[in-house]
């Protein structure tokens, strides 16, 4: 480590907690963390864009009771069988996977200070068709759709539809998105048929350890199905890689305790993504900017880059130790865009209080990382070469992620 | 009243070589965990490649990412000089489907590809993110060091207060080339890994 500058990253880091201390009250327009974004399709008029070039959020529209819909699948693998449950009579095999998928559901609808409740949801559906994840405007889970997106390796996945204007359907018969990101359709794919790839429900996992339990890996795609990006906290639900086979994270959700598989990250991101009304507890934010020591370490990238991009940046509570929150930092944006690579970060949903203190963790990205690794399928610019004809005043174009630095440790806890 | 504490942790030295207080993963909710020998196993050919052209269209009831490569060197398999790869997701029109893990690339780049043959003719890529490998010119290895799209974010595990990141990550390619010789050569009774062309990388 050069000792020059071990001391700029020092200097870097007291330069942020300064601005840490003015964003607190003048907070930076967003950045939320695990979450996904399109920007609207600015070529089209103000009415169907939105009118501006800031990354919106994907998610659901939870605006009217029972809004998010809901069915299954009841066809299941049989040769092999791909989700083991205790009870072997059919009907039993079903009521124990639909249980499984409620649990599932549960810990997002649970947390408190969120607008995502238990009553956003419709009831959950069965339906017999086998290829029932098809691209609709239904919210479907299957078992035994065998898809081409399975290549070796790939599990289960989450296919989130959505659309960079107001007023799109995904069919013909599908309801019009009133808001650019909603997504309107969200199908979770299990792998099927695979001897290799089993899947317990919660009663069958202790007798069958080389199985993943079912409802983990649901809980997680269910995360996905309302918006959620993965998280880089050990140990979020949406932490890329879920517990070992015969194992299963944390605790089982309960009526007393809806949200309790989750960690604080997760938290923090449904509060973000949905925040509850009048909710005071989880209002806290921090926000700031990581920047190099050395400007010219930025002079590399596009015009207009002023900090770094990107940085991992996680807040834990000083008292308990716990990890509260994390964000990929490196933008904002103001209305109407396009985003500034500024280094900025903003944690948001915080728990608030007199004695509620935090450490702030940051790790820029190191080496050769492509913006799409990390940010996943999050887009936050587009221009004339991803997009001709895209108005000049709304272009930009993402950065390259730092690597021509490393950082040192400065004494912590 | 709230109080903020900021520290930069863990350099990168440390990033790269420990990874402590983290349950060894054994699988990902999209992705089965698998080894460069795992990859090297399933993957019916392997390819460094240069994206020419990319675009998205509907097929198969869904929308797809075309990816048109250059192949650079053959690693496993014989793929024509030109190759096409699908990926679930991409635009058509003003929808999106999103998937995560689902690589994505720019034309010019460089990476290597654990690929498998789809139905339709084209190849897909083995576990999608594992089995991606991007090259990138990069300060420490002036010849390009090589990353898994897998182990693109920092992990930060509280219990150590440390971020780390898991897979392959910022390994010279050299290095990675001799690590990937030697899992082809598990596969091949009697064939030896060939000989280092390189100082070991930092992991």
């Amino acid at each position: 480590m050069n000792r020059q500058r071990s001391r700029s990253l020092r200097r870097a880091a007291v330069a942020s907690a300064v601005l840490l201390s003015a964003h607190m009250i003048f907070p930076s327009p967003d950045a939320g963390y695990g979450l996904n974004y399109v920007v609207a399709d600015m070529r089209e008029p103000a009415a169907i864009s939105g009118n501006t070039a800031c990354p919106q959020r994907m998610r659901m529209d939870i605006s009217t009771a029972g809004g998010v819909n809901r069915q299954w699948s009841t066809s299941l693998g049989t040769n092999p069988v791909s989700i083991l449950t205790a009870d072997q009579t059919p009907a039993g095999q079903l009521n124990e996977i639909e249980s499984a998928i409620e649990q599932s559901f549960a810990p997002w609808t649970g947390v408190s200070g969120s607008a995502l409740t238990p009553s956003a949801l419709s009831p959950l559906a069965g339906t017999s068709v086998q290829d029932a994840c098809a691209v609709d405007e239904v919210n479907t889970i299957c078992f035994n759709q065998s898809d081409p997106a399975f290549s070796t390796g790939v599990l289960s996945f989450t296919r989130i539809e959505t659309a960079d204007v107001i007023g799109e359907q995904v069919s013909a018969s599908s309801p019009p998105s009133s808001f650019v990101g909603q997504i309107l359709d969200a199908d979770i794919l299990i792998r099927p048929g695979d001897p290799t790839t089993q899947f317990a429900t919660p009663a069958a996992l202790a007798s069958n350890p080389t199985a993943y339990d079912l409802v983990s890996v649901l809980t997680h795609e269910v995360g996905h199905l309302f918006g959620m990006g993965h998280s880089g906290v050990w140990p979020a639900v949406m932490f890329p890689f879920v517990p070992p086979a015969g194992t299963f994270l944390g605790s089982r959700s309960t009526a007393q305790s809806p949200d309790a598989p989750l960690a604080d990250d997760d938290r923090a991101s449904v509060r973000t993504l949905y925040p509850g009304p009048g909710d005071s507890a989880y209002s806290g934010f921090i926000s700031g900017r990581v920047l190099p020591a050395n400007p010219l370490a930025l002079s590399g990238q596009p015009a207009g880059t002023t900090g770094i991009f990107a940085a991992h940046v996680v807040a834990m509570d000083a008292t308990t130790g716990a990890v509260v929150a994390g964000a990929v930092s490196g933008w904002s944006c103001s209305d109407p865009g396009p985003p500034v690579f500024d280094g900025s970060y903003n944690l948001q949903s915080l728990p608030v209080g007199p004695d509620q203190e935090y450490w702030l963790y940051a790790q820029p990205f190191d080496g050769p990382v492509e913006t799409g690794d990390v940010l996943e399928q999050t887009i936050l610019c587009r221009n004339t070469l991803t997009d001709p004809g895209w108005p000049a005043q709304f272009a930009c174009v993402t950065p390259q992620p730092m690597s021509n630095f490393s950082v040192t440790k400065v004494s912590g806890p | 009243m709230k109080r903020l504490l900021l520290t930069f942790a863990a350099s990168a030295a440390a990033l790269l070589l420990a990874a402590p207080g983290i349950t060894p993963r054994a699988a990902a909710t999209s992705l089965a965990s698998m080894s460069l020998a795992d990859l090297a196993r399933a993957a019916g050919a392997i390819v460094r490649v240069r994206c020419v052209a990319a675009s998205s269209r509907w097929d198969h009831g869904m929308i797809w990412t075309f990816t048109d490569f250059d192949v650079l060197e053959r690693f496993k398999g014989a793929p024509a000089d030109r190759i096409r790869v699908r990926v679930p997701g991409g635009r058509a029109g003003h929808l999106l489907t999103m998937i995560d893990e689902a690589p994505r690339f720019q034309t010019g780049q460089e990476s290597i590809l654990f690929l498998e043959s789809s139905p339709a003719g084209d190849y897909s890529i083995t576990a999608w993110a594992e089995g991606t490998f991007r090259i990138l010119p990069y300060a420490g290895n002036p010849s390009g060091a090589i990353t898994q799209d897998s182990s693109g974010l920092p992990v930060f595990d509280p219990a150590t207060r440390r971020f780390h990141v898991e897979g392959i990550h910022n390994l010279p390619l050299d290095e990675f080339r001799r690590r990937l010789a030697a899992a082809l050569a598990q596969q091949t009774p009697g064939r030896q890994a060939p000989a280092p062309q390189a100082q070991a990388g930092p992991r």
